[in-house]
């Protein structure tokens, strides 16, 4: 990824497009609450005493609530970010003074060097 | 203002219990109590046939009765004069068994039979859980009525009369549960409330020890309030000498090598029943004694149990007798319902009191291990009731059901 000489607060607010998803990254949260809903199941009929995989049914609707679920939570999160991001760029597009770009610093070039004093 | 409604809102509501069902009906309400004709218990033969319930009977052991039900099924409606508990009361050996039975089928009343452990050691596969006992620690192992009349000093006995208690509240529920759900009278062999009687009597003859007998007061005080005391309690009355000749006349093989029926224990039985039990309860239930020492006639009984004035007792709010009893509003009847039935694992709940000072109660925590493994490995008892595909239970792959009232 090549950086840019300057800091551009609109820019870093900008999809880009060159950051390639994972494989796990969009599944991750429905797959983690399916898999939760089915081990609820499982943990409801260890409490009740029963065989832990009888009444197959309640296993399927579980697992189903529970990737339904992750999957709504993830795409609320998802806009939830996306807004946040807007909002963000329209306020430095609505006030771009108080946003001036600025030459990229290191620390170096910002920390004094240090003198102990003793 | 608001009284205006809320006097409006539970005649509406409590329309079932207090509404006249017909002009006459409406007539006799408006007449003082003392000019309302109601009959009291009555017998088969007096009535010349069977009884014939007012409403079909809920089928509570199918059907589950909550809060929901109460808005469609009302309770008062199914209960007549007959819907009465009867407990049938006296000594060992005194036939309360013969006579409960003859009492039941006169008054067409549902008869529950005495209580003994082979409801918690035979498990519900019919399966003996005593042939574990080889396998299991001292304190772990089995102790019924058997073994308590060979070895009554033993430290489980009062493990023991802690269990029977059990076991006759559980028991009294399901009674309470029956007459409300079909109005139909019951009638028990010895209650929760008599059974203080034989565990005083065993600290009495030293089977038990000062602290048990104070664990066992403390459970009872715990749980004892939260039943309904019978209408009448039947006491048959038999001599100490006389309920020893009963005792070999019955010839079982367990009474006959005990030693715990001597002249002293059941003396202390008679005392402590005639002094305590009977006493107290007089002040609620109705009370009749007979002398049983040549047994008796159950039809003399019946008469003298249609000769009672139960009604007597509903004029009076503030008379002690049969108060437990008085449901002002419907909606009091409905939640005694729903306590009995649906909410039965929560009044056994009471049991769990957390004493820790009497050694003979506790097991150690390797005892327990042991228990725990053995018991629950035992045929049937993996999973629970229904849940054991190796006792024969079919079709696990969808079910999800429990037994109606069954603790969870």
């Amino acid at each position: 990824m090549n950086v840019s000489p300057v800091n551009d607060p609109l820019e870093l607010l900008t999809n880009k497009g060159n950051r390639q998803a994972s494989f796990l990254s969009p599944i991750w949260n429905p797959l983690t609450c399916t898999v939760a809903g089915f081990g609820l199941a499982i943990f409801v009929n260890w409490g009740f005493r029963k065989p832990v995989m009888s009444g197959i049914q309640k296993h399927i609707a579980f697992a189903a609530i529970g990737g339904g679920a992750g999957y709504y939570f993830d795409q609320k999160r998802n806009e939830y970010l996306a807004k946040r991001d807007a909002v963000l760029r329209h306020y430095i597009e609505l006030h771009p003074e108080d946003f001036p770009v600025k030459d990229r610093k290191k620390y170096g070039d910002v920390l004094e060097s240090w003198v102990p004093v003793r | 203002m608001t009284a205006v409604f809320r006097v409006g809102l539970v005649r509406l509501v409590s329309r079932g219990a207090t509404a006249p069902n017909s002009l006459l009906q409406a007539q006799t309400n408006a007449l003082p109590a003392a000019f309302q004709q109601k009959c009291n218990i009555s017998g088969k033969t007096m009535r010349g046939g069977p009884r014939v319930p007012k409403e079909p009977p809920y089928p509570y052991k199918t059907k589950k009765y909550t809060v929901l039900n109460t808005f469609l099924d009302k309770t008062s409606k199914r209960f007549d004069e007959n819907s009465k508990v009867i407990c049938v009361e006296g000594p060992i050996a005194s036939g309360k068994t013969k006579f409960a039975k003859e009492l039941a089928e006169e008054l067409d009343m549902q008869y529950f039979p005495a209580v003994d452990l082979d409801l918690i050691f035979i498990n519900k596969y019919g399966y003996d859980m005593r042939q574990l006992d080889p396998e299991l620690p001292p304190s772990c192992r089995s102790y019924d009525v058997r073994n308590f009349c060979l070895d009554p000093s033993h430290d489980l006995a009062a493990q023991f009369q802690i269990r029977m208690y059990m076991l006759r509240y559980s028991q009294y529920i399901d009674a309470l549960q029956h007459i409300f759900n079909t109005g139909q009278g019951v009638v028990l062999e010895r209650s929760p409330f008599s059974d203080f009687v034989f565990m005083e009597t065993m600290f009495r003859q030293g089977y038990l020890s000062r602290g048990a007998r104070s664990v066992y007061n403390e459970i009872r005080s715990n749980t004892i309030g939260e039943l309904l005391k019978p209408h009448l309690v039947i006491y048959l009355d038999l001599p100490v000498d006389a309920v020893q000749k009963q005792i070999k006349a019955r010839n079982v093989d367990y009474e006959q090598q005990s030693k715990v029926f001597s002249e002293a224990y059941l003396r202390d039985l008679e005392a402590l029943y005639k002094q305590q039990y009977l006493k107290d309860i007089a002040n609620h239930a109705e009370l009749l004694i007979y002398d049983w020492t040549a047994g008796g006639e159950t039809e003399v009984v019946v008469e003298d149990i249609e000769r009672i004035d139960f009604n007597q007792y509903e004029s009076d709010p503030h008379n002690k007798k049969m108060i437990d009893w008085r449901f002002p509003l419907e909606s009091e009847w409905c939640e005694a319902r729903i306590k009995y039935g649906h909410e039965k694992p929560d009044l056994m709940n009471y049991f769990n009191v957390p004493r820790f000072d009497v050694p003979e109660l506790l097991r150690s925590a390797d005892d327990s291990k042991v228990w725990r493994d053995v018991w629950f490995n035992a045929p049937g008892m993996k999973f629970r009731p229904g849940y054991n595909a190796d006792m024969g239970d079919t079709g696990l792959a969808t079910k999800t059901k429990i037994g109606i009232n069954e603790a969870i």
